[in-house]
């Protein structure tokens, strides 16, 4: 195959599967600036191999974004620095007593869990991924992955129960 | 609600990717090919080169890079879409447009802002980012304390230099290499970056502008982002020493 041709490939599988790139992205790093930054570098990873990716370029592609959003997790640049503004006033002047929305209550517990648990439950119940798969990706056990799971979806649930009342049913 | 729609619901506040986001990301993509095949032969991708006393390192420009090439299927060369670049940004907003990282953008954004603010001029002087980021608020006036933080990655530098337009603007490791010795900068400004605290569609954070005798200033920021751009919410300076 030619350079064009891959180019050309390449960028189809972009056009066409960057959007749920993306979201899988959000979901592990829980952070939109983050995620986009997560994303361009799995995929110039993944161009820079893709002569070599024979069947599932997806599959390849979100094994690199979970490894890239593990990588930049533990980047000491990403790590939050609280004490740079504390005193800003954070309020949005448009609305500064404003309700919490439960959209925001979410985002904060996902931003809140762990690496591994938001990885974990990500995988399993967003993707799709079976206990074993999942913990391929993640370089640690099946019965990691269950606990790691488990702990982290009860944490969306509460957040989700006390933003709205509602309770979370715990089937897929 | 089961998990999965609770998941999704999550993921409906991802960003969406712009039609022309495949275009960009290829771009980018032939240019690392492109650095890592120079790398392969032998060729330095980076330009070392003394600055004043002291060495600084310089950062690629995107002139190292390789020749714009046309996107796959298109007819005619001439209808090559340009990544888009920020060479006229306003002042107070900087699109995010997938070619460079959204992280170096913001950063872009801010010194851009604080060196116009500073100084309409300040931007044709040669402008010296640390490299490493504030451990804490940047408040010390001391620059060379300032720089015990960790290190930009050198993609966010290479892009932080690409869209402040390259020339002039130099990443150092050790500030008091462009220091005469008096402490005076030599023939610039040397900037260090606060760690941006990055809130949902908000950025804070702080920065000095700082030029040895001359005095030092400090600066903190506000910036907000919708799908495209990072836009200046305030930008203001807190303290001039």
């Amino acid at each position: 195959m030619s350079e064009d041709d891959r180019d050309h490939e390449f960028h189809r599988f972009v056009s066409e599967r960057s959007g749920p790139l993306l979201r899988l992205a959000y979901l592990l790093s829980a952070d939109r600036a983050a995620a986009e930054d997560v994303l361009q570098t799995a995929l110039v990873r993944a161009y820079l191999r893709w002569g070599r990716i024979s069947s599932n370029p997806e599959a390849y592609v979100r094994r690199v974004v979970v490894t890239v959003a593990a990588d930049e997790r533990r980047r000491p640049y990403r790590r939050r620095e609280v004490s740079a503004a504390q005193d800003i006033d954070h309020a949005d002047p448009a609305d500064p007593f404003g309700a919490v929305e439960v959209s925001q209550r979410l985002r904060d517990a996902l931003r809140s869990l762990p690496p591994g648990q938001r990885a974990a439950v990500v995988l399993r119940h967003w993707v799709g991924l079976e206990p074993a798969e999942a913990a391929e990706l993640m370089g640690c056990s099946a019965e990691n992955v269950r606990s790691q799971t488990a702990r982290g979806l009860d944490k969306l649930r509460a957040a989700y129960a006390a933003a709205t009342g509602e309770s979370v049913d715990s089937g897929r | 609600m089961n998990d999965h729609d609770l998941l999704e619901r999550l993921a409906a506040d991802a960003p969406a990717p712009r039609p022309e986001y495949a275009t960009q990301v290829l771009a980018r993509a032939r240019r690392a090919r492109h650095n890592r095949r120079l790398a392969g032969m032998g060729a330095v991708a980076g330009t070392l080169a003394a600055v004043a006393v002291g060495v600084a390192v310089v950062v690629p420009t995107a002139d190292s890079g390789p020749p714009p090439l046309p996107p796959p299927g298109a007819t005619t060369p001439t209808a090559t879409p340009e990544p888009t670049k920020n060479t006229e940004p306003t002042k107070n907003t900087m699109s995010i447009d997938g070619t460079h990282s959204a992280t170096a953008v913001m950063y872009a954004l801010v010194i851009k802002n604080v060196a116009s603010y500073r100084n309409s001029d300040a931007l044709r002087l040669p402008l010296y980012l640390l490299d490493r980021t504030c451990a804490k608020a940047p408040v010390a006036v001391q620059v060379e304390r300032q720089c015990s933080g960790p290190t930009l990655p050198k993609a966010v530098r290479t892009d932080i230099v690409d869209l402040l337009g390259g020339s002039g603007v130099v990443f150092v490791t050790d500030p008091t290499s462009v220091m005469d010795h008096n402490r005076t900068v030599i023939d610039g400004v040397i900037v260090a970056i606060g760690p941006a605290r990055v809130e949902g569609e908000n950025a804070y954070g702080r920065m000095t502008v700082y030029r040895g005798l001359l005095g030092a200033e400090g600066w903190s920021y506000w910036l907000r982002r919708d799908s495209e751009n990072w836009t200046v919410v305030n930008v203001g300076s807190n303290w001039i020493s």
